[in-house]
């Protein structure tokens, strides 16, 4: 395994360095103010790769979405940052592959090279092609490229399968060895599925393991780990966004039911992920006339390394032949289907007072019925935890649940207002301090009764 | 290596056999081998630290890899590169390589994105009498078709339960006018057709002689119909194994999906061909309330004001597991306390509320009281629908007349079963237009002599358009 001699160029990855050393000679000191510098990085284009929608790209840069346009966000321009992992999953059909494909879009659009790894299904290719040739930019765009149709782009556009972690592995560490000075994106699609493929469960792994043998199982965590910071360095090193589309499998929640959580699951994982948005469904209609209309959701519970903590901030989304488009706040706020049903009492206030609840005391009340325990869910996989020995560290480190459309007084934990703030998406000023409250520990009660639904 | 004819099966084991013993004895995976430094695997393997050996195997294998994914440049001494297709695409390649099946009817095409593509695995999931076995024979025949229709190559049928139905086949070959009417006619012989009983067979057929029937015959379609009759079989049968708790059943199986999931998805890869797979559903069982924001209304309005409204709310926790997950025939179905629970406060990212959008039931704003009851769940669960890439739902709908006379066998003119309706719905796929919501965006087609034919048709079981026979 050599290194290739070719050092990468720091400058054509990361930019002009003019907060950098500008000579060869290292007692040169920086003169640019750190707020300038601050505000250069903030501002350039180097450090994201657009989703091509507004307020998603804002959000996924810790950013207040609902600036009309003005100067700021015009300057500013948001989306997936450039030199960290970001894990984007969500069930089947939600759109995955969609966004994948948008962001490689809105990369070659800017001029860049785009790597897609198909690690399950083929990416579409015609498909692909169409949403090259409709992206609009979120911006305006920089005349970076000299043509926009996807047949000039798709030079910048490489392509593998990888049937296995091996196959991965070994690509990474290509790239890593032969960095490429204008990648700025690598997508894995179905990355889960290596993983799940490359662990595979062993009903039989509960005989008497051959002493000095390592159960196969024991080794998915330094792998995965080892790829966590192949990937990661990767990112950091080229200036690389990563992104890891990845499916859900479903956990038994004792009181809750069957969750949709993503497949890999342990603290290290999400400690090491620079960015995690979960993609899902929900109803959506359209406010005069109540015909359902497609909606889907974008949360990100984790952006530019600082977790949400509770629930994350939301972009509402939907997807056509052309890709994805963004779906406005005041649909996302309408909570009633008009007329007809029932008369909408104009909008609920935003901030009616609501009873507080306190999760414990119903939590309680509801005692765990015989039936809970004997129930075997098929789709359950409480089972694996006990195979590899994660079942218990991992309680405490779940996703936070995605906002319900219409919540829960049981999972809610905090005040139900910060429910409400949740989809004020145009209205960015309260969100720094409702979200702080929603913590996890309701879970600590039920997390040994989960043991006993595994087997 | 463990792993190692799975991963690379062309490897040239020969300067390797000793090595490859050992460390298949120590449980060392493809994987392992990559991601470890070789003095650790030496240990590991209680082989000589600072082994060369090693090392040349980690580097062999890496080469190896990489030449497969097309990054080296120059031809290694291995000639099995020429055969098999690089795991590289460039860019105009990967647009301008698409095919797909026709379903023979301009409607259900322009729905289905074009048809069936290759190069992934499409299930069509639906009741018995559906209409499944209708498309599949349909795209038997389609694919012999030259291209744009399809792929002119022979087709395999696998099927789990009973013979390829024959005599249907030709009448639909017989009666469809486009198949008549194009030459070379497509014909049975090119129908290949196995039956695999059981999870043993299936599995052995699939993983050893498909690859050399695709190979040898041109075999570009496979169908499996259906894929949860030999899963169901072998694994709901209480303890199946020795000790197996139903538990570990479940977890065997799914692991036995993950496993024919990769195999199929690897074979529609490497061969650029189409798995088509039928899967069955189960009832669904769901609580009354759940399953639309707008069906328990009240005197409040929205969900949020039932929520904070104080007061006389249920503070009753979240029902009991949803039965609904589960595919075992409903008379051995126990459920869980059924607790009378407010509308809309189902948690988002839950298995039974995101499952209506990726099964292709229970998507409905407004669902009539006759769809709430009629809703199914695909079989296999979730861990199969992560194994596909497209999935087509047929919804069937019965009509029902009004009992005219008290002769009837119902006396008092109770609603009799008239007729069914049926429609094609486009659950999800990478690569088209899912239907949307509800029925109104499938496509409604009747089965007909010469297969399946596209009819317009309001969304619920009502009038149909066109259709000057009065109803009701």
């Amino acid at each position: 395994m050599t290194t290739s001699s070719l050092k990468p160029d720091y400058n054509s990855l990361h930019g002009p360095g003019e907060s950098n050393f500008s000579s060869s000679s290292p007692h040169r000191l920086p003169t640019v103010s750190a707020a300038d510098a601050l505000a250069k990085l903030k501002n350039s284009a180097m450090r994201c790769v657009s989703t091509g929608l507004r307020d998603l790209d804002a959000i996924l840069q810790n950013q207040n979405p609902a600036a009309p346009a003005d100067e700021a966000s015009h300057a500013f321009k948001g989306g997936v940052s450039r030199g960290r992992v970001t894990e984007v999953y969500g069930p089947s059909g939600v759109g995955k592959t969609a966004f994948g494909m948008q962001l490689t879009a809105g990369a070659l659009h800017a001029g860049r090279a785009v790597t897609w790894i198909d690690a399950s299904h083929p990416v579409p290719g015609p498909r692909l092609s169409q949403i090259i040739n409709s992206y609009k930019p979120v911006s305006p765009p920089r005349p970076l490229s000299s043509s926009s149709h996807s047949t000039d782009l798709s030079e910048s556009l490489t392509h593998f399968s990888t049937p296995s972690l091996a196959h991965l592995l070994a690509l990474l560490a290509y790239q890593t060895a032969n960095p490429s000075q204008i990648t700025s994106l690598l997508i894995i699609d179905g990355f889960s599925t290596l993983i799940i493929n490359a662990f595979p469960r062993n009903p039989d792994s509960n005989g008497t393991p051959k002493p000095g043998v390592p159960r196969p199982t024991t080794r998915k965590l330094p792998v995965l780990t080892h790829l966590l910071k192949t990937l990661q360095t990767l990112a950091l090193t080229q200036n690389i966004a990563i992104v890891l589309l990845t499916h859900c499998v479903t956990k038994m929640r004792p009181g809750i039911g069957a969750m949709l959580v993503p497949v890999l699951n342990f603290p290290a994982w999400e400690q090491g992920l620079g960015c995690r948005v979960i993609l899902f469904r929900d109803w959506g209609w359209e406010d005069e006339d109540g015909k359902a209309f497609d909606l889907r959701l974008a949360e990100v519970i984790k952006a530019e390394g600082i977790e949400s903590g509770g629930r994350g901030r939301i972009a509402g989304f939907g997807i056509d032949e052309n890709g994805l488009h963004s779906i406005a706040p005041p649909k996302l706020l309408r909570r009633t289907p008009p007329s007809g049903l029932s008369p909408p009492k104009n909008q609920i206030p935003l901030s009616s007072p609501c009873l507080p609840q306190n999760p414990r005391s119903n939590l309680g009340k509801r005692k765990l019925a015989a039936t809970d325990l004997n129930f075997e869910i098929p789709d359950s996989e409480a089972e694996d935890d006990e195979d590899y020995g994660w079942g218990d560290e991992d309680e405490g480190t779940l996703p936070a649940m995605p906002p319900q459309w219409q919540g829960s007084e049981d999972i809610l934990v905090s005040v139900p207002e910060v429910e409400e703030v949740q989809y004020e998406v145009g209205e960015g000023d309260g969100d720094g301090d409702g979200e702080g409250g929603r913590q996890m520990e309701f879970l600590g009660e039920a997390i040994d009764s989960e043991d006993e639904l595994a087997l | 290596m463990t792993d190692l004819t799975a991963v690379l099966p062309d490897f040239p084991t020969q300067s390797f056999s000793r090595d490859l013993s050992t460390l298949e004895k120590y449980n060392v995976t493809v994987a392992d081998l990559l991601t470890q430094k070789d003095e650790e695997l030496s240990r590991r393997c209680q082989l000589q630290v600072g082994s060369v050996d090693v090392r040349r195997l980690q580097a062999a294998i890496l080469h190896t890899l990489q030449n497969d994914l097309g990054l080296k440049n120059t031809v290694s001494g291995v000639g099995a590169q020429n055969t098999k297709p690089l795991l590289r695409k460039s860019g105009k390649e990967l647009f301008n390589s698409w095919s797909t099946i026709s379903t023979l009817d301009d409607d259900l095409d322009r729905a289905l994105g074009g048809g069936i593509p290759t190069g992934y695995i499409t299930e069509i999931t639906g009741e018995s009498g559906a209409g499944k076995t209708q498309f599949l024979l349909t795209l038997l025949l389609a694919a012999q078709l030259p291209s744009p229709k399809g792929l002119s190559s022979n087709v395999l049928y696998i099927s789990t339960e009973s013979a390829l139905p024959v005599t249907r086949l030709s009448q639909l070959l017989r009666s469809h006018q486009v198949l008549q009417s194009v030459d070379p006619k497509p014909s049975l012989d090119a129908v290949m057709s196995i039956v695999t009983p059981d999870l043993e067979s299936q599995d052995h057929i699939i993983r050893f002689q498909v690859p050399v029937a695709i190979r040898q015959q041109n075999v570009r379609l496979i169908i499996l119909d259906s894929v949860a009759a030999n899963y169901r079989a072998e694994f709901d049968r209480p303890g199946a194994g020795a000790g197996q708790t139903s538990g570990a059943n479940m977890a065997q199986r799914s692991s036995e999906l993950i496993k024919l999931g990769q195999l199929l998805r690897d074979i529609a890869r490497e061969h650029d061909i189409a798995i088509v797979v039928a899967n069955q559903v189960a009832d669904r069982f769901s609580n009354e309330g759940r399953n639309s924001p707008v069906l328990n209304r009240d005197t409040q309005s929205s969900p949020l004001a039932r929520r904070c409204g104080g007061g006389g709310m249920p503070s009753s926790s979240m029902a009991a597991p949803m039965s609904s997950l589960s595919d075992l025939p409903m008379a051995t179905q126990t459920q869980g306390p059924s607790t009378q629970h407010p509308s809309g406060t189902v948690d988002a990212m839950s298995l039974a509320h995101q499952q209506r959008w990726f099964t292709g039931w229970g998507d409905d704003l407004y669902p009539s009281h006759l769809t709430l009851k009629s809703q199914k769940t695909p079989s296999l669960g979730l861990i199969w629908t992560t194994q596909i890439a497209c999935r087509i739902a047929l919804v069937k709908k019965p009509v029902y007349d009004q009992g005219r006379m008290a002769d009837q066998e119902n006396e008092r003119g109770e609603p009799v079963l008239r007729t069914w309706r049926r429609w094609m719905k486009f659950v999800f796929a990478p690569h088209a237009r899912a239907s949307g919501p509800g029925l109104g965006g499938a496509v409604g087609f009747e089965i007909q002599g010469e297969g399946v034919r596209a009819v317009v048709r309001s969304a619920d079981a009502g009038k149909e358009v066109g259709d000057d026979d009065g109803l009701f």
